[in-house]
C-alpha cells in the first residue's frame, strides 16, 4: 500500500468511527422499528470503496468491527463485522459494471440501498445463528428500513462529495 | 464521466425491493402456527381448544358460559355471573395472556411453549420475554 493510500485508509476509518459516534447522538426516530439505524458511517465506506479501492473498503469494516469488540463486546462486533463485509461485498460488486462503460454506471443510490440492505441482511446471519431463528420474520422491515436508509446515506455521501474530495485531495490534478 | 446521483434504475430496484418485501410479509404472516387455548377449572386443565377454528361452544359442564373463538383469537363471549369481568376482558390471543370469570373458578388461557418462536427466557427471571424486546439490543 503506498504511504498516501495508507494515511487515507486510517483517516476515513477514523472518519467513520466519527460517524457512527455523530449517529449515536441522533436521538431515535419515533416511528422506526426496533433496530433500526441510519448507518451514517457507512457513508465513509462507500466513499472509501468508490475513491481509495475496494480493498481498503474491506479493511475499513474489519477495523471497525474491531473496533467495537473493543468498545462493546463479541456479538456487537460479529454483528458489525457481517453487516459490513456484506454490505463493502455487494457493493464492490455492483461498482464493477460501469468500470469500462460509462452509461453502465449504477448510481450513487443504487449502491447505497444495496450496501444497505445486504448490510442488514449480513447482520441477520449472525442474529440467525447466534441468537434466535424468529428474526427471518423481520427481513420485509429489514428490506424497507434499508432502502430508506440507504436513500438517506447515499444522498448525503453526494452532498458531502466535494468537502471529502477537498478533504482528502482527491480529483486534483497529478493524484493518483 | 462521474458516477450519477440517480436515475431510473434506482426507482425500478425500490419497485422490485418493496414488491419482494411485500411477498416475504405474506408469506411469514401465513406461515403462523395454529395456537390453542387451555380452559382451566381450580387450576387444572379441562379442555384445550385450537384457535384455528372460528366457532361459539360452551365449556364442558359450564352451559352458562359460552366462548368464541375468532380469527386465532379467544373471548368469554357470555357469562351469568354478577362481574361479567370476564367478558369484559375482550379476545386474547397471544401466549401468556388470560381471561377469568372467577365466580366460576373457569380461566381461558394461551398456554406459553418454551418453543415457540414468539418468545424467549429471560437470563434472569426464567418469565418468557418477547424478542421484540431484544431486537433494539442486539442490533445496536
Amino acid at each position: 500500500m503506498k504511504t498516501k493510500t495508507l494515511t487515507r485508509t486510517a483517516l476515513l476509518f477514523a472518519l467513520s468511527i466519527v460517524m457512527a459516534y455523530l449517529e449515536h447522538l441522533i436521538p431515535p426516530l419515533p416511528f422506526a422499528p426496533p433496530g433500526v439505524k441510519l448507518g451514517l458511517s457507512n457513508i465513509i465506506t462507500m466513499y472509501a470503496l468508490f475513491f481509495i479501492g475496494i480493498p481498503q473498503a474491506f479493511l475499513i469494516a474489519v477495523l471497525k468491527a474491531g473496533f467495537v469488540l473493543l468498545t462493546r463486546g463479541t456479538i456487537a462486533s460479529l454483528l458489525s463485522l457481517s453487516g459490513g463485509l456484506a454490505s463493502v461485498g455487494v457493493m464492490a460488486l455492483l461498482s464493477i459494471p460501469g468500470r469500462k462503460d460509462d452509461s453502465k454506471k449504477l448510481t450513487y443510490l443504487f449502491l447505497s440501498i444495496s450496501g444497505a440492505i445486504f448490510h442488514n441482511l449480513g447482520q441477520l446471519v449472525i442474529v440467525y445463528f447466534m441468537i434466535s431463528h424468529s428474526f427471518l420474520a423481520y427481513i420485509p422491515v429489514l428490506i424497507i428500513s434499508g432502502i430508506v436508509m440507504g436513500l438517506i446515506t447515499g444522498s448525503l455521501l453526494y452532498l458531502l462529495l466535494p468537502a471529502l474530495h477537498h478533504s482528502f485531495g482527491i480529483g486534483r490534478k497529478g493524484d493518483a | 464521466m462521474e458516477r450519477k446521483y440517480t436515475d431510473r434504475k434506482d426507482l425500478i430496484l425500490i419497485i422490485c425491493l418493496l414488491i419482494t418485501a411485500g411477498l416475504l410479509y405474506l408469506l411469514f404472516s401465513f406461515k403462523k402456527p395454529a395456537s390453542t387455548c387451555e380452559i382451566i377449572l381450580d387450576g387444572k386443565v379441562i379442555q384445550t381448544v385450537s384457535l384455528s377454528e372460528d366457532q361459539t361452544f360452551s365449556p364442558e359442564g359450564f352451559p352458562e358460559i359460552t366462548l368464541e373463538i375468532r380469527n386465532g383469537k379467544i373471548r368469554f363471549l357470555s357469562s351469568d355471573c354478577p362481574d361479567q369481568i370476564c367478558v369484559k376482558s375482550g379476545f386474547i390471543s397471544h401466549p401468556g395472556e388470560y381471561a377469568i370469570c372467577l365466580p366460576h373458578r373457569l380461566m381461558i388461557r394461551i398456554p406459553e411453549d418454551p418453543s415457540s418462536t414468539d418468545s424467549r427466557p429471560d437470563a434472569v427471571t426464567g418469565k418468557a420475554v418477547p424478542n421484540v424486546h431484544i431486537c433494539g439490543r442486539i442490533f445496536l
